[in-house]
């Protein structure tokens, strides 16, 4: 009877436990936990815009012009707008982007803003992965533009979107090519444990007429 | 007690008796099988001491008692018998003397009772004196020569035992002999054992305790409430059958450690005086080997010896006058509780599980009881079962439970879908998010199984459908937080116009919810990038490595995908253009043409209506429909003259250009542009947003849909069978130039569009499904000054411009110019030979066959007299040109094409065919089809389709280099170094093929 009684006890135990560690957000409790939060907060945002200034707002809240970087925030997803200074107002316009930032990484924006939804850049930041094996990475690749043509250290990896791409950790150069739009490339680091998202925006090449 | 008696007690309770019980073991005996629901039957001398005892025991009515003289009448009498206690070593201890009568009675009893229990497979306990089987043993042991009397206790007990042992040798009864040690406990007023009585009576009664001797006898002590859990457990135990066991404390305890026990106990006596033993049988050494102890059958001592000693001084004190005041408090303590308190059935379960928490409530005790190993060995065996459980067990729940969660939500997310319930919709979406992450998560965890198993390929496979569904799920609630607005706006749009076409007293607008279209359209892009990523994902999984049970499933899962995908990525591109179009930021006022494909014209038929509505925040605020020979007249009459365009002066010599002829251009988009001076002219509009032209063909399709509509003026419901009935007794004109006024298709089309817009969009799913046909078919065409709008539409074939992708085949365009609707009788064949030369060089072949099965000439039918035109690239090398009536053919440039026009007429009842042929070669910056890559050759073909034209058969068929190796041909048939297809032209046409260079 008290062995039976025993096995019941440890069934409804693994039973409760499971069903806990399944509903039970763990990560989310750790990141309010006091010490603990720390680890989550060693986060890194970078908003840049090369050629041009842009108003930077994250969650609502202004955080100034371009180039930011702001540290510490609570890993998870945000949304980043930019609002491009322009002395035309109203030509630009706002432009959101939904990021992660993870611990122990650095995610990026960097952006040109066009006229109308045209942009140029690209939207870069990591998740953790712990599938993968020792000192590898992993990529993901998307455009703006169709059949875009992805490489990595000159070498053509495949048509855009790339999902679960392998790599080892390390520095590479991503170019992202597709016709009637402007080239992009840009270093990335691959880091062991992660997945590198990378979305990709590329401004469309104007068209030129002959005028007889 | 006879079977009468026992007939009353249900089956399934049980019959126990007890021989000698009538005695204070017995009776605590019957009074515990009492209270777990037997039927006891007692068998005794009827004494004044045993009387005590039964009636005590009478007041629960299930119990009888048998005195000795009715023994065998009862034995004969009893229909059942379940259990047997026969406490002959209680009959042994309560006379020190027996005779030879007593024995004789006793074995007597003793077979009489084996045989009847025996006989209903009973389970017997033969329980005899632990005591005086030590004594017995020691005499025998100390002097082997030493015989004991022939009638003494001794004997009787070594009788009963032996007895026992041989009935269970020849009958294999199921009986056990429980040698009982000493009995102590409150309820014992007289020890059995003179010694042990000695020495509590010194203790309780005198200042020092006397022992005869050095102390040193063996005493086997138990408390009377393990005695009597003892004698069940053991009696009910078929382990125990046929064995003897010793039912006591494990320790033994020697007459001096337990006169030092009682002094401990600051008892009356303080001391312990030796007396030297005067007698001569002092035993030398006690050899005695009891049986097996009751514990290797289970059996637990619950109390303690200090808590038995101590009940036992308290029952010794109350006989005598004296009071024990040691430890008062902590005794009365335990006398408080007097309440009994019964469980239910549930009660007594979840007790039996929360047992082993009851400790915690009397932690004094918890601590008092610490072992340290044990606390180690459950301490690392929690945590392995943690570790087994969040690594191993609870990811699979995990994944089981959230696989379930997700299908069950699909489930009612569809439904929600269905209501238009956003909140519903939204909610369930961010529960099947959080859900599909669980599962992920959850997955991840058991990663390492996969691992050691050298297995990491199959994870991935199987990873990439969970991250894939993750991703499917985090892309729906994204994208369900970005339509919301537009759902909303199509839920609550409330036309502007009644059914008859008057304007509604108060009008709604919709700016808000467009603006939030606009202002959502991050999340729109959000949700196609992942549902992309999830696309990619799920595409690529090796549907091989799946057990063939689930590859189904895994087929089905990756098609779903991809037709989800393809219906989301539209999403995000529509919601860039569509506030626009609707009025967010101004007004637009767009055209609607209705033209007739049963007379084909440029982009579609001839134009009979217009109608000019303006949108404002979503909301239709000016509605204008009229016959297009009205607004003709009205420009004439206001003097209005328009540049006829050279092609049409080429083609039709001195016609007067007009509004009905707008269409003269297939691009609707010129269309667009050339209509807004005529709006402009009419004074309905400075400028168009944009243009839409339905033909003949949706307006039969929605009256289908409709099951027919009531037209002003007309007595019968106008369907689709009487169409064209109506449409020609309306028509009176001779001649295609002539003024054509209709009033019947102004009404219908008054009726048409009046119905379209003052229908809520909710209640409109019908005329949606022909809405969404008659585009992919051409038979409703857009074109938009929204860049956007225009670009999204022309990826989709559903304008009808002559874009630059169609020079890669001839464009066919018809124009009826025969005053009837032949075009409902002709049967039109077109012919495409390819002939890939080599990389530089492609040969045109291109054929248009017609069979007219008119049979006369009237407005309906009759010769099909046709002015065609075929654009082809302007680079291509035009070789022959036959089938053009009178071989009078005009070539020039247009739109970016050049055009080979001429009259292509089919008499009633005749056939006709045109073939034309040219060569495209590579030259610098002019269009050729082929594009070279380092490895391949590919080649891209798209189709026109005419809007309007109906019943076409397109035959294509592609000759390519011998060296050549088709890699991709899909949708073409390939037969040695050709690739043919034939097909019905009802849409625009694209196919991609490639070589192996």
């Amino acid at each position: 009877m008290k062995k039976s009684k025993t096995a019941i006890i440890i069934v409804l135990l693994i039973l409760f436990f499971s069903i806990f560690f399944f509903f039970f957000p763990l990560n989310e409790v750790a990141k309010n936990l006091p010490i603990v939060k720390v680890f989550y907060r060693n986060t890194v945002l970078e908003v840049t815009s090369p050629n041009s200034k842009a108003l930077v707002k994250i969650d609502g809240k202004e955080y100034g012009s371009t180039p930011v970087n702001i540290t510490n925030l609570v890993a998870g997803e945000y949304q980043i707008e930019m609002i491009k200074e322009s002395s035309s107002e109203g030509f630009y316009k706002p432009h959101i982007f939904n990021i992660w930032l993870t611990k122990n990484s650095t995610s990026r924006i960097n952006m040109e803003i066009g006229p109308d939804d045209n942009l140029h850049g690209f939207e870069l930041y990591y998740t953790e992965d712990n599938t993968g094996d020792i000192n590898m990475g992993k990529l993901t690749l998307t455009s703006n533009a169709s059949d875009t043509k992805a490489y990595i250290d000159n070498e053509y990896i495949n048509k855009t979107p790339i999902t679960n791409h392998i790599l080892n950790k390390g520095e590479y150069t991503i170019k992202m090519e597709s016709e009637g739009y402007e080239d992009l490339e840009f270093p990335v680091v691959v880091s062991e444990g992660h997945i590198l998202h990378i979305k990709g925006h590329q401004f469309p090449i104007p068209v030129s007429f002959d005028i007889n | 007690m006879g079977k009468e008696d026992l007939s009353r007690i249900k089956g399934q309770v049980p019959v126990s008796v007890i021989v000698h019980g009538g005695n204070y073991i017995s009776y605590l005996l019957a009074k515990t099988l009492l209270e777990q629901g037997s039927y006891v039957v007692i068998i005794d001398k009827y004494s004044n001491n045993s009387k005590q005892y039964f009636s005590q025991l009478k007041k629960s009515g299930k119990v009888s008692f048998i005195d000795f003289k009715g023994i065998k009448g009862f034995y004969e009498k009893i229909a059942r018998v379940d259990y047997l206690y026969y406490m002959l070593g209680e009959r042994i201890e309560e006379s020190p003397t027996i005779d030879s009568k007593d024995f004789l009675s006793e074995t007597d009893y003793l077979n009489q009772s084996l045989s009847c229990a025996n006989k209903y497979k009973a389970k017997i306990s033969l329980i005899t004196s632990l005591r005086l089987n030590r004594e017995l043993s020691n005499i025998i042991n100390n002097d082997a020569s030493t015989k004991t009397k022939a009638y003494s206790p001794l004997e009787l007990q070594r009788y009963g035992e032996n007895y026992c042992a041989e009935y269970v040798d020849k009958t294999k009864a199921n009986l056990r002999i429980i040698r009982l040690g000493t009995l102590v406990g409150r309820g014992v007023s007289q020890i059995s054992d003179i010694t042990l009585d000695k020495l509590f009576f010194d203790a309780t009664q005198k200042h020092q305790i006397e022992i005869t001797g050095e102390g040193l006898e063996i005493h086997n002590l138990i408390h009377e409430s393990d005695a009597i859990y003892g004698i069940l457990k053991l009696t009910f135990s078929d382990d125990t059958k046929g064995e003897v066991i010793s039912l006591c404390n494990k320790n033994d305890y020697s007459t001096l450690s337990i006169a030092y026990k009682l002094l401990e106990l600051d008892v009356e006596a303080k001391a312990i005086k030796f007396i030297e033993r005067e007698d001569a049988n002092t035993i030398l050494q006690d050899l005695y080997v009891p049986a097996p102890n009751a514990t290797v059958y289970d059996w637990k001592q619950n109390v303690t010896l200090e808590q038995a000693t101590i009940e036992q001084i308290d029952s010794y004190y109350e006989k005598s006058d004296k009071k024990w005041e040691i430890d008062k408090t902590d005794r009365t303590k335990e006398k408080v509780v007097e309440t009994t308190v019964s469980k239910t059935k549930l009660g007594e379960f979840l007790s039996l599980l929360a047992s082993p928490f009851k400790k915690i409530s009397t932690p004094k005790k918890l601590f008092e009881k610490i072992n340290y190993t044990r606390i180690f060995i459950t301490s690392i065996l929690f945590i392995l079962l943690l570790l087994i459980t969040y690594y191993l067990i609870s990811p699979f729940i995990g994944i089981s439970l959230g696989s379930y969660l997700i299908y069950s939500q699909g489930k009612q997310l569809s439904n929600s879908i269905s209501e238009l319930d956003f909140d519903k919709i939204q909610k369930e979406t961010e529960s099947l998010s959080k859900n599909s992450i669980r599962v992920e998560n959850n997955f991840n965890k058991i990663f390492w199984l996969f691992k050691i198993t050298n297995s990491q390929d199959e994870f991935s496979n199987l990873y990439q459908i969970v991250q894939g569904t993750k991703l499917i799920s985090e892309s729906g609630e994204d994208l369900v937080v970005g339509l919301r607005p537009f759902g909303e706006y199509i839920r609550d749009y409330e036309p502007s116009i009644n059914e008859d076409g008057a304007e509604k007293e108060s009008i709604e607008e919709y700016k808000e919810y467009l603006s939030a279209i606009k202002d959502n359209r991050y999340l729109l892009q959000e949700g196609v990038y992942k549902m992309s990523l999830a696309q990619n994902l799920i595409t690529k999984v090796d549907t091989r490595k799946y057990p063939n049970f689930i590859k189904d499933f895994v087929y089905q899962y990756k098609e779903l995908v991809n037709q989800i995908d393809s219906t989301v990525k539209p999403l995000e591109k529509v919601s860039e253009f569509l506030p626009d179009l609707l009025g967010v930021d101004q007004r637009k006022r767009y055209l609607i043409l209705l033209q007739d494909n049963g007379e084909i014209r440029g982009s579609g038929g001839w134009i009979s209506n217009y109608a000019v509505i303006a949108i404002e925040n979503g909301q239709i605020h000016e509605i204008f429909i009229d016959d297009i020979y009205n607004a003709q007249a009205l420009l004439a009459l206001k003097g209005f003259k328009y540049r006829t365009p050279n092609s049409m002066t080429r083609a039709l010599q001195d016609v007067t250009y007009s509004f009905p002829l707008v269409n003269w251009d297939p691009n609707l988009e010129n269309i667009l542009l050339s209509s807004e001076q005529f709006i402009y002219d009419l004074g309905k509009g400075e400028q168009l947003d944009g243009i839409i032209a339905l033909d003949a063909v949706f307006l039969q399709r929605v009256l289908d849909a409709w099951g027919g509509v009531e037209v002003a003026a007309e007595s019968d419901l106008i369907t689709s069978e009487n169409l064209y009935s109506n449409i020609l007794e309306d028509s009176t004109s001779q001649s295609p130039t002539e003024i054509r006024r209709s009033t019947f298709l102004t009404d219908l089309f008054n009726s048409v569009l009046t119905k379209i817009f003052s229908t809520k969009f909710t209640e409109n799913s019908k005329v949606y499904e022909v809405i969404s046909k008659s585009i992919d078919e051409k038979n409703i065409i857009f074109a938009f000054k929204n860049s956007s709008a225009n670009t999204y539409l022309s990826s989709n074939g559903w304008t009808s411009n002559l874009e630059s992708k169609y020079q890669s085949t001839p464009i066919n365009i018809d124009w009826n110019w025969g005053n009837n609707k032949a075009n409902l009788f002709i049967k039109k064949n077109h012919i495409l030979s390819i002939n890939i030369k080599d990389e530089n060089t492609i040969d045109y072949s291109y054929q248009i066959a017609i069979q007219n099965d008119s049979k006369e000439e009237d407005k309906l039918e009759g010769a099909y007299i046709n002015y065609l035109r075929v654009y082809i690239p302007l680079n291509a090398q035009l070789t022959y040109i036959r089938g053009i009536v009178d071989n009078k053919y005009d070539i020039y440039n247009e739109n970016g094409y050049q055009v080979v026009a001429g009259w292509f007429n089919t008499p009633i009842q005749d056939s006709a065919t045109v073939d034309i042929r040219y060569r495209l070669k590579q030259e610098d910056s002019s269009f050729f089809p082929i594009e070279k890559t380092d490895t391949h050759y590919n080649m891209i073909l798209d189709i026109y389709k005419q809007p309007g034209s109906r019943m076409e058969s397109y035959s294509l068929s592609i000759t390519y280099p011998q060296e050549w190796t088709l890699e991709n041909s899909r949708g073409l048939t390939r037969i040695e170094n050709t690739a043919n297809r034939r097909f019905e032209l009802s849409s625009d046409q694209h196919f991609s093929i490639s070589w192996v260079r």
